[in-house]
């Protein structure tokens, strides 16, 4: 059976973009719902830092695997959570889950605080995309979904 | 468990559509502050993410399944 996720439209960060909401199972925890910009210009799947402070999730801990990541003029460092379980609501309303590795953005150029740094969102990156042969299909009813491609 | 998380999982999905929705009143209404949005409607408002959290505790609401959103006066526009 073909992956078939529908995706939303939201504006994020001033614009229309393409958005999908899912859960993320980290360890024993309880999973945390989220949106996220789907950005096949973004090499990794990245929680922001507003997010993961929903949860009890300690990620200052976390080792840091990329430092100083340029987004949208500020500068993030990237901690590892490891594989984690994404889950998504597919086209006929059931859950499909995919692991994968997640880091939580942490601005390390703007002051805790600052209006910027809590706006910034999570993204679903290209990584996930070609782990699972994910692509962003426009149907011309208007619908748009992360479809499983052969 | 899994249904309960996948039904809470739908009814985030719809809280964030209506979030969108009410953006523009949002910010005129709580401008510059969190807030949580539960059923189409501000549950909490505070300064921090934290805060936020103490007061859905309170409520014996579970914060990590709520759309918590920070909501700017003014709308920043960011090319990614």
């Amino acid at each position: 059976m073909v992956v078939k996720i529908p995706l939303l439209k939201a504006v994020m960060l001033g614009y229309e973009r393409d958005v999908i909401t899912f859960s993320v199972k980290y360890g024993s925890l309880t999973p945390f719902h989220t949106s996220a910009i789907l950005d096949t210009g973004c090499p990794f799947c990245v929680i922001s830092e507003s997010t993961i402070q929903k949860t009890r999730i300690n990620y200052k801990d976390k080792p840091v695997h990329h430092k100083q990541v340029w987004l949208g003029g500020i500068f993030f460092e990237l901690r590892s959570l490891g594989e984690c379980e994404l889950s998504f609501r597919d086209n006929e309303n059931k859950s499909i889950s995919f692991k994968q590795e997640v880091y939580v953005g942490v601005p390390i150029s703007l002051k805790k605080g600052t209006i910027l740094s809590q706006q910034l969102p999570c993204f679903i990156g290209k990584d996930f995309l070609d782990k699972n042969f994910l692509s962003i299909i426009r149907s011309k009813d208007g619908n748009t979904y992360l479809q499983e491609i052969d | 468990m899994e249904k309960q998380i996948f039904m809470s999982l739908e009814s985030y999905e719809n809280d964030f559509i209506k979030f969108q929705s009410k953006l523009p009143e949002l910010r005129k209404s709580n401008p510059d502050k969190f807030i949580a949005f539960i059923d189409g409607n501000v549950s909490a408002v505070g300064e921090s993410i934290e805060e936020i959290k103490d007061k859905l505790e309170k409520k014996g609401i579970e914060p990590s399944g709520i759309v918590i959103e920070f909501v700017s006066k003014n709308e920043i526009r960011m090319i990614v």
